[in-house]
């Protein structure tokens, strides 16, 4: 398993973001949902090491992400798209994703190779000197998720990768996720359903904190059978689980 | 997006500029600092303030090379704002969260940042230090340059950019670059401050020189209050960076430990420093730090003067001052050839450091048996903002002025200064000096003000009458023969005060 959680919180003061989450996930994509505020941003931020938990384990890679050692191991093999993508506006798209090459630590002699490799998948390779001011949103994002797969990641962690794309490339992205998933253990955050369904292999709805519900996309849709509301079966799914959570 | 593995690039490479990961880092660092987009405006900046002062300096390499130093002033300044804006760049791009995810050390990275910084600003401090002494290379007729002060300027923006670097790491704002810009530009003042309070551990300050008038020309550089300047300044780079690995965040406890150690030896090399600037003593020779001080060090520098020959009396300078000697000569000349032979008259002209006969900084005087005419390399000093080219012709103007005042005054006696002498006579000795002047091509009687006044002949305060106009009119309007026969013959009476206008031909 490269993710084994048990029991973990994290509170902000007197709000409890993550209330005792349990999880083990391992090679494959899962796909983690739930409604705004649910704890999916938090859950994955202390997966990708930026804050520790309140309570509770958390092992990542086989690793305990609180000694120094390990942690800096995990953040080797380990990439993040975090919600909100900060970029330095002066980098090219090449200097962005070799920046991140070089802080993750990358052996030198394969960091320009990767650097090409990781640009070329996201299809920004005809934009690889162009300054990141000067890309659009759904550009940005593709920046972002060559800096988080440059390494190639055996941990991969992201937060709304498919925010700002546009159809034809979240088509493409997806298949990116599928082909990432068939080595690493990828995590991706969502509110689309449609991106889960997909891409991934297993799904993990949260709500208040706690994951009310991890299985495969099939058995989402098969707990929304003849309950939930919406337009898609993924959809009708994860309102019945949601209106069940709550109730 | 590729969905088909790694993707073989095209249309575009990474340039393996270097193999390490800290040169690439450096490389990416260095084409994305905010110093490389401030390098052209801070020298042009640069060159209309700080180099133009500079390069109006006389042409000596002494002094050259100590302005150089103060110049670290502005330049230390924005290069301490830009480093803070630099080092607080991950808050304002809200790319801190993304940052934390990755392996290497913060503090590895932070260095990178700094670095790029740091060496956009040496670079531009080098040019320019480089532009002074090609320029004064080939304007300088002695001498050779002095590193000392250069190295203290530029290990001063290198302190410069490492504190303002470590003030927007740990105390990131919107107010911190503009906060440590003013600060950085201020905190040299700091040591001038002290100094008028005769704390000399003021003289720390790199914008202090242990330099006086004369310094790298009679006498030696004493690098002692520049070792001790080094000393202080690599503690303070050494405690900034330091001061950057010790937050939790900079990495683990390697980083951290390292910081504290560098801390530790930063503070104890600042302190060495200040408390051996506290030690320095003023000589003539300058400023001088007992710990690094022998008697050899005092030792004047030997040089061969270059001397006109053809002029009335020798006039001899240092070879430093060789391009100034014929303005010099055309300055004094003339003075002296009115009163060649009469008694008081100089036999030489020499340039002397401030040490001898008790010269001042932009003195001159006539004094020893025989007289000799001294003068002092402070009346080659220029004013800040002009140069030397441009204040040479009001310069030799002026030294002219003294020239005669100081000569005249020594050959026909200084009028009544004292009180003894009756009207009568103090008005013989105000018709000849005003007619000397007249003939060497000065006002006959220069203005009255408080600064001009030198208690020299025609200068006594309040207008001269008719009579005495018309007497030294009458005397001017003699020919170079005829007045010098008249004053051979009648000196003695004059300064004895045996004269009366009517006796003036």
């Amino acid at each position: 398993m490269n993710v084994e959680i048990a029991d973990l919180t994290r509170r902000f003061g007197r709000t409890q973001a993550v209330a005792g989450v349990t999880l083990d996930t391992g090679v494959g994509v899962f796909g983690l949902l739930g409604p705004n505020g649910a704890g999916k941003t938090s859950l994955l931020r202390m997966m990708g090491t930026v804050i520790g938990p309140t309570s509770g384990t958390l092992r990542l890679l086989g690793r305990d992400p609180r000694a120094h050692r390990s942690r800096t191991e995990i953040r080797r093999r380990l990439g993040y798209l975090p919600q909100a993508l900060g970029y330095y506006p002066g980098f090219t798209v090449a200097e962005f994703v070799e920046y991140f090459a070089l802080l993750k630590e990358m052996p030198t002699s394969s960091v320009p190779r990767a650097v090409a490799t990781a640009i070329e998948r996201v299809g920004l390779g005809d934009r690889a000197r162009s300054k990141l001011r000067t890309l659009s949103g759904g550009m940005l994002r593709r920046a972002g998720i060559a800096q988080a797969i440059v390494n190639e990641p055996e941990l991969l962690l992201l937060d709304e990768p498919t925010a700002g794309l546009d159809p034809e490339q979240r088509v493409e992205f997806r298949t990116l996720l599928r082909e990432l998933g068939q080595r690493s253990t990828v995590i991706v955050s969502t509110h689309l359903v449609e991106d889960v369904g997909a891409a991934c292999s297993e799904v993990g709805l949260m709500n208040a904190g706690r994951i009310v519900f991890h299985g495969t996309p099939d058995e989402l849709v098969a707990r929304g059978e003849g309950h939930g509301v919406g337009d898609a079966p993924l959809e009708r799914g994860y309102s019945a689980v949601l209106a069940a959570a709550r109730s | 997006m590729s969905a088909v593995g790694p993707a073989v690039p095209t249309g575009w490479r990474l340039r393996a500029w270097s193999r390490s990961a800290a040169g690439r880092l450096m490389r990416l660092e260095l084409h994305r600092s905010t110093m490389l987009l401030l390098l052209v405006p801070v020298a042009l900046l640069l060159g209309f303030t700080e180099l133009r002062n500079n390069l109006g300096q006389a042409p000596l390499w002494g002094a050259r090379s100590i302005v150089v130093q103060r110049s670290m002033e502005l330049v230390g300044g924005i290069v301490a704002g830009v480093a803070a804006w630099t080092a607080a760049r991950d808050r304002r791009r809200h790319i801190t969260e993304l940052l934390a995810t990755t392996a290497r050390p913060a503090w590895v990275r932070q260095i990178a940042a700094w670095a790029a910084v740091a060496v956009w600003s040496l670079l531009l401090y080098g040019a320019y230090v480089a532009v002074v002494f090609v320029v004064t290379a080939r304007q300088a007729t002695w001498g050779s340059p002095n590193w000392w002060p250069a190295a203290v300027g530029a290990t001063a923006v290198v302190a410069c950019s490492a504190v303002g670097f470590a003030f927007g790491a740990l105390i990131p704002g919107r107010f911190t670059a503009p906060l440590v810009t003013i600060g950085a530009l201020l905190a040299p003042q700091i040591g001038t401050l002290a100094l008028q309070r005769n704390q000399q551990w003021g003289r720390i300050s790199p914008v202090e020189d242990p330099g006086t008038s004369g310094t790298g020309v009679f006498v030696p550089y004493h690098a002692g209050l520049s070792i001790v300047q080094l000393i202080f300044l690599v503690g303070v780079i050494l405690a900034a960076l330091g001061a950057l690995a010790i937050p939790p965040r900079a990495g683990g406890r390697g980083v951290h430990r390292a910081g504290v150690v560098a801390v530790a030896v930063g503070v104890a090399f600042a302190a060495t420093g200040l408390a051996l600037a506290g030690t320095a003593r003023q000589t003539a020779q300058g400023i001088v730090i007992p710990a690094f001080h022998t008697a050899a060090d005092d030792r004047p520098i030997a040089y061969t003067p270059v001397c006109d020959s053809n002029a009335t009396v020798p006039i001899c300078l240092h070879p430093a001052y060789r391009a100034v000697l014929p303005s010099v000569v055309n300055a004094i000349d003339p003075v002296l050839a009115e009163v060649a032979g009469l008694p008081g008259t100089p036999t030489r002209v020499t340039l002397a450091p401030t040490t001898v006969v008790g010269l001042k900084g932009g003195d001159l005087r006539v004094s020893g048996n025989p007289p000799v005419f001294y003068l002092s390399p402070g009346l080659f000093v220029l004013q800040p903002g002009t140069t030397f080219a441009s204040a040479l012709d009001p310069q030799i103007q002026q030294l002219r002025q003294d020239a005669a005042d100081a000569v005249i005054a020594k050959v026909i006696g200084q009028t009544g200064s004292d009180g003894t002498m009756t009207s009568n006579a103090v008005a013989v000795q105000t018709a000849i000096a005003a007619g000397i002047r007249q003939v060497v091509g000065l006002p006959a009687f220069p203005a009255a003000d408080a600064t001009n006044a030198r208690s020299a002949p025609g200068q006594q305060g309040s207008p001269p009458s008719p009579a005495v106009g018309a007497a030294a009119t009458r005397f001017a309007a003699l020919s170079s023969s005829a007045r010098h026969a008249w004053l051979v013959a009648n000196v003695a009476a004059v300064r004895a005060g045996q004269l009366t206008l009517a006796d003036i031909p």
